[in-house]
């Protein structure tokens, strides 16, 4: 057994056929080599500033706004997929931390601190929240995680709905970020976007370095196969738990970071409907590549605000999407390209046998 | 003793059409494993749908009988249709999948009712002859809480009777137990599926539309009575129609009570008796004690 401390990286090559577990959506081999978690910190790192950097100073106006909502909500869809697609845990009650987050940085004093401090501070508290729900939910796991979930995130919403002192549905507002040093982000479009940039891609490269790590591919290795990873004397609970953790504590801080964004906040952000648009996020860009739930959620901020105006149209087009890829392609967006090399590989192979060392039938 | 009546009457007039969308959902939970999120919206296109076939317009009872009956149909076919669809296809993949499938509907056909019907709320007038007020034990309650809690009633016994003595409720009760000895035993599991989506989609939109009278026809119906079917079927046991009626009775049971004692958590009603059955019995009343069938 490997004995190396979770948090770094394993070395070497991937194996060649990384097996399927019992249970198992049956998945094309393309998709199923994505699952082995080969994400580079370095990669990101240079991605999102090429893509942060260049789209903000390239946009203008109020595109700039639902720029860092999409960053906000690609946040929150890619914390919720570490419980989801990588852990395997489907959880209908994301949106609560969500809300938390937001709600946790309307209110005085944490509203006049440095707007990152709290942000961050959002995200421990959040944090918190969310490994007391882990622990009210360890025994369950399938659907009765996915109802438990649901219900502790109504539960949640309807106390901030019956509280006074937090609004209720009309909610608070004139949230504004505090001020860092000599720099007030609140003041322009662009400012507040290349803060939510900063903030939410030092979370994403977070989230990348802890995809590839030890504790990533064991993260795997309990969504795969529980069983088996117990037998190997990976901690399923201690995994579940910390997955549930993270989770939680992003989803914090990107529902910080909307609440600064849109300066009000309301209780509609812990509703059940919410948790399932995150989780359809997920499905939709691909819960099992890594930067699948970005572009599910910069699918549906496009959705929801650019593409549509009212919400019917949305839902319509959300919903047939995700009936897509629940029924067609579970490799969501991120996956159509590796389907799509699948499915053209073998057909090349057959007509240039000679071409592919190896012989037929090998993938990557 | 004054205050039990109206308690019982405001429970049963809660629980008992709650109960006719919860025994669809936990039927088509006990054939399909999935629980269907679609089936509040299937409630608020029947809800929609007899307030456009009556144009809100009050009419007499025959005709509001009559629209309820076509609903009723037209919402078991379009409940038929999701079967065929979406979750034919589906059966065996892990739970979770059907969930999402359904949620998907769900956000299908509100966004439909949303094109179709626009997002204005809509109100339907009750049938002439039962709107008023009617004396019972000494209480005052509406003449159609009467109705639906009669009405209700009759359906609910004769869907348990059904199950119970028909033959197609053996089949639809041993196919929910055990598909696959059902099927190698002869039964058409296939037709036993649609069947009880059938049914399921009939309930649900002749609740739809008796409730229709009594709320606000908007889109947001969809969501706020899946939640209390969920507890329901929750409460009493998934698969179980015996526990659908428990768990709706107990819904409204608890509501009618908040309403009297503390009516500032009305609104927790569900997840209270939810929590408070959770921790007694976790799979629910009539639930399984123990996992049937153990999962490699």
């Amino acid at each position: 057994m490997v004995r190396a401390p979770f948090f770094t990286r394993p070395g070497g090559r991937p194996p060649a056929d990384p097996g399927r577990g019992p249970g198992d959506p049956v998945l094309p081999a393309g998709l199923a080599s994505a699952r082995l978690n080969r994400t580079s910190p370095w990669r990101t790192l240079v991605l999102l500033v090429i893509v942060g950097v260049g789209g903000t100073l390239l946009l203008g106006g109020v595109n700039l706004f639902t720029w860092s909502t999409i960053w906000i909500y690609a946040l929150f869809a890619l914390s919720t997929n570490v419980l989801f697609g990588w852990t395997g845990r489907a959880s209908f009650g994301q949106a609560a931390f969500f809300g938390i987050g937001a709600y946790f940085v309307s209110f005085s004093p944490m509203k006049s601190w440095p707007a990152p401090v709290a942000v961050i501070a959002a995200g421990i508290v959040t944090a918190a929240a969310a490994l007391v729900v882990s622990g009210v939910t360890r025994r369950s796991s399938g659907l009765s995680f996915a109802i438990l979930t649901l219900v502790v995130g109504q539960v949640l919403y309807e106390v901030v709905n019956l509280t006074g002192s937090l609004g209720g549905e009309t909610g608070l507002y004139g949230i504004t970020a505090g001020a860092i040093g000599p720099v007030n982000v609140a003041t322009s479009y662009r400012a507040f976007a290349f803060y939510t940039i900063i903030m939410v891609g030092a979370c994403v490269i977070f989230l990348s370095w802890l995809r590839s790590s030890y504790l990533g591919l064991s993260m795997a290795g309990v969504r795969d196969s529980a069983r088996r990873s117990s037998s190997l004397g990976v901690p399923v609970a201690g995994i579940h738990a910390i997955a549930f953790g993270v989770a939680g504590a992003f989803a914090g801080i990107a529902g910080a970071l909307f609440a600064q964004q849109q300066t009000t906040v309301s209780s509609s952000l812990l509703n059940w409907s919410f948790s399932g648009d995150v989780v359809v996020m997920c499905l939709v860009g691909g819960m099992y590549s890594f930067w699948g739930p970005a572009l599910g959620a910069a699918l549906y901020t496009w959705l929801t605000t650019a593409g549509f105006a009212g919400s019917a149209n949305a839902n319509l087009y959300l919903g047939v999407v995700l009936l897509l890829v629940v029924r067609v392609f579970p490799g969501g967006i991120a996956g159509a390209g590796t389907l799509a090399r699948d499915w053209v590989s073998p057909r090349l192979r057959n007509h240039w046998p000679l071409a592919e060392p190896g012989g037929a039938g090998r993938h990557d | 003793m004054s205050n039990i009546v109206p308690i019982i009457l405001s429970t049963l007039a809660t629980g008992l059409p709650l109960f006719l969308i919860a025994s669809g959902l936990t039927l088509i939970f006990s054939v399909m494993r999935v629980l269907n999120f679609a089936h509040g919206a299937l409630f608020m296109i029947g809800a929609f749908l007899v307030s456009s076939l009556l144009s809100g317009r009050a009419v007499a009872v025959p005709v509001f009988v009559g629209a309820v009956l076509v609903t009723g149909l037209a919402v078991a076919a379009m409940s038929v249709a999701t079967e065929r669809v979406v979750f034919r296809r589906l059966y065996g993949s892990p739970e979770v999948v059907g969930l999402l499938a359904s949620f998907a509907l769900l956000l299908i056909l509100s966004g439909v009712v949303q094109l179709v019907w626009g997002s204005d709320p809509r109100t339907q007038a009750q049938a002439r002859g039962l709107g008023g007020v009617v004396r019972i034990f000494g209480n005052e309650t509406a003449t159609y809480n009467l109705v639906l809690i009669i009405v209700a009633a009759v359906i609910g016994l004769a869907l348990a009777g059904a199950l119970r003595w028909t033959r197609a409720g053996a089949k639809v009760k041993a196919t929910a137990e055990d598909r696959v000895m059902a099927e190698a035993l002869g039964i058409n599991v296939g037709l036993v599926a649609l069947g009880v989506f059938a049914v399921g989609g009939l309930l649900a939109g002749v609740a739809g539309s008796l409730l229709a009278p009594t709320v606000s026809i908007d889109p947001s119906l969809a969501l706020t009575f899946i939640i209390q079917s969920f507890g329901a079927i929750i409460i009493g046991g998934l698969g179980s129609v015996e526990g659908a009626m428990v768990g709706a009775l107990l819904i409204g049971l608890v509501d009618a009570v908040l309403v009297v004692v503390a009516p500032g958590l009305l609104d927790y009603g569900v997840y209270i008796a939810i929590g408070a059955v959770m921790l007694v019995r976790p799979y629910g009343i009539f639930g399984a004690t123990a996992r049937r069938t153990v999962q490699a």
